[in-house]
């Protein structure tokens, strides 16, 4: 009967779609974790472009998700932090005014947000590299996975140096009964490790400044060991001489002199110094051959006016370029700088220079060290061997070694000031030197911090803003270490409301 | 009416036949009450006696009658009706609506309003297509009880949010699901045009979408399209022609330039004052630079730029009175915009097929440059009884959509919303010569755009909005197919089995283009992006019913088998450096930057059954179970069941209720169910973690970009409804429903420390929550005669939404504080998903004219805040202790929520000799809403940027009773976000007026036309809000933004039928 052979058909139509086969779906948008593990598992250099992915991440954007077009994530952090310094003036208020004139740390801020975010994500994805490395395979001198292992454990240490710093002021003006100028009782930030680190456990809560700078310490010796030998393709990878460059941070950072002088030995050997022609070139180049890290952009990776050549260099047509805020040097460092020495002229006198096609660039004292390459693809510099002479030169004046010093910074300075015949050199005349070669790349606010310096932008004849920029701050002032972002502490268990900085 | 007249009119010709016997003839006419049309086939009888007549096609009837007797008129479907017989008498029937029971539809088929047991709203497509909408889901702005629109864009072609019965999830989509000609439907409801339906249908408590179990927990709406009916062919045609035009005005913003120069003049001098100057230093170094170092612009003629404003009295120049130019941007770049529609049907059938076959044309031009909708639309309808026992239909719909949506979102500068309103009246929109006020030319002798950037404007530098809108493109194109057919057969009797299948495609194109010629784009060559994305949803179901009555019992039974897939797949990029400034295609440019392609899928199967009884009419039972499996979730657990149980009693039908006339209508019904949601929108797999990849150095590099949970199931919700149905006096008729809503195992995305790293979030089952409410539709005929007839409808809503469990680890902050911060909201049990969290606004400080905050007790620490500069603190003489800044103050619960007490509408039809008037009104009550807007217009003093006319209530030395503090540029302290910008949510909105005119039936049948109206209509014609530019509608959540602004439309129309 039809009827019946009707209902059987229909029957059959709905078992044969009940499978549960028919329930599984696959997107291909992204790879899921299961089918990333197996790759990973089946290839493990592949791991070198999940570093890629770290690397692209600090020089990108929008780390705090606010589309904000100051939120430059590394960038971002460096460029906040040296505008809360003396040596660089914001003309006039635009992004970044907050930061400018030290209004800017707060829990409920974006700025704690978007760094706390930065550094952290970075140590999650450096985790997530080390967790897909057998601990013990690594360990074996042949592993062809050393390189990935020690590059995830030197952005973990880089970004823990920089969350130990900005989130706590670890530095005290006089020595200690122990000689040393860091407290290393405060309270620090969260420690995170990936799950198969042997003897490692995550701490949610505020670890002290002793423990973090232990563990950047070991995090270093362990990605030196592992690094050793790595010839990276690219300057966007870190390689052993970064590691040298950080582990000569880390030591100055903490007062070890001896260390320090000979990390940033081992560190610059084989980076020649740029020349006038280089410093001379917009500062855009990762293949300039003294760079030691930074990052290569390109058309796709650029983020235009969200990056930090739209808010530091007045000759692109970015937010300083338009004349939205110029970037400037300040007037008194300015005019210390001999008239002999190159680097005077990467910035505009106290007249108004008409030669300059943007508006941004015309102003006095406005910086023309950061270029334009025309298509918004300048690359970002983390890293570069004048830092390591200075670091040497620092380390050797410290220790009352004046000749020395002078000696190790002669190579340099023959190619910044043909006047310049010093035979001996004190600690304040390296720091000198500092400000003005490592200007607007990140430095001034950690060296203010480490030196227990305050800053003073009221002096007569000051070019900085009128009237919410003359500000004089001193060392160990609030104003200088950010309050833990609020949705941290909301949503961190481990750290009260009442365990905030001040 | 009338075509129930013609159906009965044959049987009862034929049997007519005239009785004499009586001494008087007189003749009369029946007429409807309803329409005032002629019964045909009335029978007319004399009381008591057997003579008797019927109406013939017009109506008309003679009948002898001796005086005095009364005539008796009955008819099928109309009340039996007593006159006494008077000659040239109309009479005039009341239709009888309990007699004629409303055919509903329902899940998995149709019902009739007497019978169901669940809760639903309908409305009639006549109603719907009364609101001049490019997308139905905007008609439903108060059209019925326990549904809330929330319109976040008033873009022709954009949708409204609908939430039914209170929001019902946190992390998950809270949207009903829609469902037409009882299949799922996956597109976009713009592409449904109102003409095309039939009824809409809101479904909302358990027994009535507890069938759509997986997918039904945020209520379903049925959309039914119209078919054809048996007899002759019939043609409809309309027209509409009309404007948009703004529809919420500007906030109240300063439009003066002196106005504003005076305002910055005194913001700049207070910055010079908190820096230490004296107030002459201060006055004549805001003079100096107030122009040439701030603004920039100096609007007025002949005055120099130091001298606009005097540094002692911060008055403007009084010669100042001469202007540069008139360009005013918060009016000239709105326009209006023409709207015309058009749409035609044809249809008819035997008494064994029907047809429908449409076609239509919309456009519906923005009121902004570059923005506008387009819609061409068919469909063909063919139902087929082929034999007996099998029956076949399909309906086959093409729709081509076509928009134009310039951004109009966010704080970009490109947004023309927000860039209108905030940007300082002393700018143009073109370009002058700063001296002279000369409009500069291009070469083709255009005024060309003022940027900004040749002046300085420190306000948007590079930008002007107005410019893109002739130049950039933002065009998205859809061509939607949508094919629906069924299978029926009939057999063993009370067998039927049905097979219902649709596939609907829609491929849909978008090119968004920054012309290299404007602001955002000039340093890349222009920049543009294209996607093609086609989406495919294969939707069926086989049923099975068994339908059987016996001795007044009646017993139906479903079962069924439902699946649904659904496959997108994407390919898009960007490119930079086009060749040609006015052509979008990649085939034009130079350089990419990015490229990318995927596809996704999901897929869902349930098992259904149902089963209903009744006896004798009064008494109803219903029961359903459904078990869906989800693609979304892991295999262990992605089957959930989903039931329900309902009941009713139709009180009316028993005999104690019988002879009381007063009460036509008593129905009691309750209903207790469970439904799901698996609706995330993150991707085919959110059980699983993800990674993205991007480019680096030409090679793929993977980043971590989701955190999956392979433990996320099924969000549930139960629903429990209780109510009546209550006619009174053949007038009033009220539905009342009082409703527990909860959901439990929420779906949500769970913030987690940012420490963690990216993405600190985490989707779980977490949470409860519940709404408990009541609903109420009242129905009035306060008119009723043969000409006039006057309806009022009113509708209420009110629903208490309340969390009842919270995350598990929020214990500890719970046990200490009653609930916990996310964002903006206190979460606790008890309050609402919606409580703001903020910062207490107390007010100026009437020495300093510094805002304060209050600081809880335990907060306030005299010697930190000591060490902060410039921060002010104290205690106020309640023992409030303040803060100037709030940073440093607490937040508090504010004991607001965003959700309303009362949301509902009021309808009104009047149609008297011909003309009818119907009044649509919305109205909410009650909530909150941060008006951030307004709060950006509050600020200390941003070079450029436009302010409020509340700030000339700002405190000074000489108005220190107030509640606006000072102003003072760059102090970002002066305004910053709290509860001060919780604003009223409360809104009543004039949503609808139609008057038309139906031309007598006797003058169009000479000219053999069927009907014919004209009509006037306005939409959106005014809403009043807490303050004017103010739209409270924009969101559930009580956020607003800068968004395209909702569009008044008044357009005049006509239909012809024949």
């Amino acid at each position: 009967m039809k009827f019946n052979k009707l209902i059987i058909a229909g029957l059959t139509m709905v078992s044969l779609v009940s499978c549960e086969d028919y329930l599984s779906v696959n997107g291909t948008s992204t790879v899921t974790g299961d089918k990333y593990q197996e790759i990973v598992a089946k290839n493990p250099e592949v791991l070198g472009s999940t570093l890629s992915g770290t690397y692209l991440y600090l020089a990108s954007w929008n780390a705090g998700g606010a589309d904000a077009h100051d939120d430059i994530n590394l960038m971002g952090t460096l460029h906040a932090t040296d505008l809360m310094t003396e040596d660089m003036v914001q003309t006039i208020s635009h992004w970044f005014t907050y930061d400018y004139t030290h209004d800017n740390r707060m829990e409920n801020y974006r700025r704690p947000s978007s760094i706390w975010k930065t550094f952290y994500t970075t140590i999650s994805q450096a985790n997530g590299v080390i967790a897909a490395i057998d601990q013990d395979a690594v360990e074996l001198p042949g592993s062809k996975l050393r390189p990935y292992y020690g590059q995830a454990l030197a952005l973990r240490a880089f970004s823990y140096m920089y969350l130990v710093q900005l989130f706590q002021n670890p530095f005290i003006g006089e020595p200690d009964a122990s000689g040393s100028k860091i407290d290393r009782s405060l309270p620090a930030v969260p420690m995170y490790f990936a799950k198969n680190e042997v003897g490692k456990e995550t701490d949610y809560s505020r670890n002290t400044v002793g423990d973090i700078l232990d563990m950047i310490k070991a995090d270093l010796d362990e990605a030196n060991a592992m690094l050793t030998g790595f010839s990276r393709d690219s300057k966007i990878n870190i390689d052993q001489s970064v590691v040298q460059g950080l582990l000569a941070r880390y030591y100055l950072m903490i007062g070890d002199w001896d260390n320090a002088a000979a990390a940033a030995v081992s560190a610059r050997n084989g980076y020649p110094l740029m020349d006038k022609t280089a410093l001379y070139s917009g500062f855009m180049t990762l293949a300039t051959p003294e760079w030691m890290w930074g990052f290569d952009h390109n058309s796709e990776t650029n983020s235009m006016y969200a990056s930090f050549f739209s808010h530091v260099s007045n000759l692109t047509p970015g937010y300083a370029g338009l004349n939205y805020a110029p970037r400037a040097i300040d007037r008194r460092l300015y005019d210390n700088i001999p008239a002999t020495d190159y680097r005077k002229g990467l910035f505009n006198g106290s007249a108004k220079n008409t030669e300059q096609a943007n508006a941004g660039a015309q102003g006095p004292y406005a910086n023309l060290k950061f270029g334009w390459d025309g298509a918004w693809t300048m690359d970002y510099v983390y890293m570069r061997a004048s830092e390591m002479y200075l670091i040497e030169a620092e380390a050797l004046a410290r220790q009352n070694k004046m000749t020395d010093a002078a000696t190790a910074l002669k190579p340099f300075m023959a190619l910044r000031d043909t006047a310049w015949h010093n035979t001996t050199i004190t600690v304040d005349e390296v720091l000198f030197q500092r400000r003005i070669e490592l200007w607007g790349e990140g430095f001034a606010y950690f060296d203010l911090k480490r030196l227990h310096k305050g800053i003073d932008r009221t002096y007569e004849g000051t070019n900085h803003r009128t009237p919410d920029g003359l500000l004089k701050i001193a060392a160990g002032d609030v104003r200088w270490t950010y309050q833990i972002p609020l949705s941290e502490i909301q949503e961190n268990s481990a750290i009260g409301k009442d365990d905030n900085n001040k | 009416m009338r075509k129930l007249t013609l159906l009965v009119a044959g049987l009862f010709m034929l049997c007519a036949s005239a009785v004499y016997g009586q001494s008087r003839t007189i003749s009369g006419k029946v007429v409807s009450l309803d329409d005032n049309e002629p019964v045909i086939g009335a029978t007319i009888l004399v009381k008591g006696t057997t003579t008797g007549t019927i109406s013939d096609v017009d109506g008309s009837f003679e009948i002898q009658v001796s005086d005095g007797a009364v005539l008796v008129v009955s008819y099928v479907g109309l009340k039996t009706t007593e006159v006494v017989a008077k000659k040239g008498m109309v009479i005039a029937m009341e239709s009888d609506a309990v007699l004629i029971d409303e055919v509903i539809a329902v899940a998995y088929g149709t019902s009739t309003k007497k019978a169901f047991t669940g809760s639903a709203q309908t409305k009639t497509g006549e109603e719907l297509a009364k609101m001049q909408v490019s997308d139905v889901s905007k008609s439903l702005d108060g059209a019925m009880s326990g549904v809330q629109v929330s319109s976040s864009s008033g873009q022709p072609g954009e949708s409204a949010a609908i939430r039914i019965r209170g929001v019902g999830s946190i992390s998950a989509s809270q949207s009903p699901l829609i469902v037409v000609d009882g299949i799922p439907y996956e597109g976009s409801l713009n592409s449904i045009p109102t003409q095309d339906i039939a009824s809409l249908t809101v479904l909302k408590d358990a027994a009535a979408n507890s069938m759509y179990g997986a997918r039904g927990s945020n209520g379903v709406i049925l959309i039914t399209t119209k078919k054809g009916s048996d007899g002759n062919a019939k043609v409809n045609f309309e027209a509409r022609l009309g404007g948009n035009m703004r529809g919420v005005p500007t906030y109240d913003i300063i439009s003066n330039p002196a106005d504003y120069y005076e305002m910055s003049w005194e913001s700049i001098r207070n910055m010079y004052l908190a820096s230490g100057s004296t107030y002459l230093a201060s006055g004549i170094a805001a003079s100096n630079e107030l122009i040439d170092k701030y603004l920039k612009y100096n609007i007025y003629k002949g005055v120099p730029n130091n001298q606009l404003i005097d540094p002692v009295t911060g008055q403007i120049n009084p010669n100042a009175t001469q202007r540069k130019w008139n360009d005013n941007w918060a009016i000239d770049p709105f326009q209006t915009g023409l709207r015309q529609e058009y749409n035609v049907n044809i249809s008819g059938g035997s008494d064994k097929s029907s047809y429908y076959i449409s076609a239509g044309y919309l456009e519906d031009n923005g009121y902004i440059q570059g923005s506008g909708f387009e819609r061409f639309n068919s469909r063909v309808k063919v139902d087929q009884e082929v034999t007996k026992w099998f029956k076949a239909g399909a309906n086959i719909a093409y729709t081509q959509t076509s928009q134009d949506a310039p951004s109009a979102g966010g704080s970009d500068y490109s947004n023309l919303f927000m860039f209108s309103q905030s940007i300082a009246p002393i700018y143009p929109i073109y370009l002058y010569n700063q001296t002279t006020g000369e409009a500069i030319l291009d070469a083709e002798g255009n005024q060309k755009y003022d940027f900004g950037d040749e002046n300085g404007r420190p306000y948007a530098s590079k930008q002007n909005p107005l410019s893109y809108l002739g130049s950039d493109i933002y065009r998205y194109i859809a061509d939607n197919l949508s094919l629906r057919g069924y299978l029926e057969f009939s057999f063993l009797k009370d067998f039927k089995f049905t097979v219902n299948a649709s596939y609907d495609v829609f491929n849909f194109s978008s090119t968004e283009f920054m012309s290299p010629t404007n602001g955002n784009a000039i340093e890349n060559g222009g920049t543009g992006s294209k996607a093609m994305q086609r989406y495919a949803a294969f939707n069926t179901n086989q049923l099975l019913t068994y339908e059987h009555d016996f001795d007044g019992h009646s017993i139906n039974v479903l079962l069924g088998h439902e699946l649904k897939m659904d496959e997108t797949e994407v390919l898009s990029g960007s490119m930079q450096q086009f060749y040609d400034p006015t052509n979008p295609e990649f085939a034009n440019a130079g350089t990419i930057t990015d490229l990318s392609s995927y596809t996704s899928g999901y897929n869902i199967q349930g098992l259904l059954s149902r089963v209903e009884y009744d006896y004798s009419d009064k008494y109803y039972l219903s029961a359903s179970f459904r078990r869906d499996g989800s693609s979304y979730f892991h295999p262990d657990v992605r089957w959930g069941n989903f039931w329900s149980v309902g009941a009713s009693w139709r009180m009316k039908e028993e005999s104690f209720l019988q002879d009381i006339s007063a009460i036509h209508d008593l129905k009691l019904k309750t209903s207790y169910g469970t439904q799901g949601n698996d609706a995330l929108g993150a991707g085919a797999t959110p059980y699983l973690d993800q990674y993205s990849l991007s480019r680096v150095d030409g090679m793929p590099s993977p980043s971590f970009a989701y955190r999956g949970n392979p433990n996320l199931t099924w969000e549930k919700s139960n629903n429990f409804n209780v109510g009546f149905e209550l006619g009174l006096f053949d007038r009033f008729d009220l539905e009342a429903d009082f409703f527990i809503k909860e959901t439990n195992d929420m779906l949500y995305a769970k913030p987690l420390p940012p420490s963690i790293g990216s993405p600190s979030w985490m989707y779980t089952n977490e949470m409860d929550m519940r709404n408990v409410g009541v609903e109420i539709e009242l129905g009035a005929t306060i008119v009723k005669t043969r000409n006039v007839k006057w309806d009022v409808d009113l509708n209420l809503t009110t629903y208490k939404n309340s969390l009842t469990r919270l995350p598990s680890d929020k214990a500890d902050a719970i046990a200490e504080d009653g609930g916990y911060a996310v964002g903006g909201y206190w979460r606790s049990v008890g309050g609402s998903l919606y409580d703001f969290y903020d910062y207490h606004y107390l007010g100026v400080n009437a020495e300093t004219g510094s805002p304060m905050y209050t600081v809880k007790n335990e907060d306030y620490n005299a010697d930190d805040f000591n060490a902060v500069g410039g921060l002010e603190h104290g205690q106020l003489a309640d023992g409030t202790y303040f803060v100037s800044q709030t940073s440093y103050a607490s937040r508090l619960e504010t004991g607001k929520s965003a959700l309303p007490n009362l949301y509902g509408g009021l309808l009104t039809n009047l149609d008297a000799y011909g003309f009818d008037l119907s009044v649509q009104t919305a109205f909410q009550l009650g909530g909150y809403v941060d008006d951030s807007y307004y709060a950006s217009l509050m600020h200390g003093g941003e070079y450029g940027q436009n302010w409020h006319k509340d700030i000339f209530k700002r405190w000074t030395p000489t108005n220190t009773d107030t509640n606006v503090p000072r102003v003072q540029a760059s102090s970002q302290s002066i305004s910053e976000g709290a509860d001060r910008w919780l604003t009223s949510a409360s809104y009543f909105s004039l949503r609808n007026i139609t008057f038309g005119y139906t031309f007598p039936k006797k003058w169009l049948n000479k000219a053999k036309i069927r009907t014919f109206r004209v009509y006037l209509v306005g939409d959106n014609l005014a809403l009043v809000s807490a303050r004017k530019g103010l739209d409270p509608r924009q969101s559930f959540s009580g956020e607003t933004g800068y968004s395209y602004s909702a569009m008044t439309t008044v357009s005049g129309g006509i239909t012809l039928g024949f």
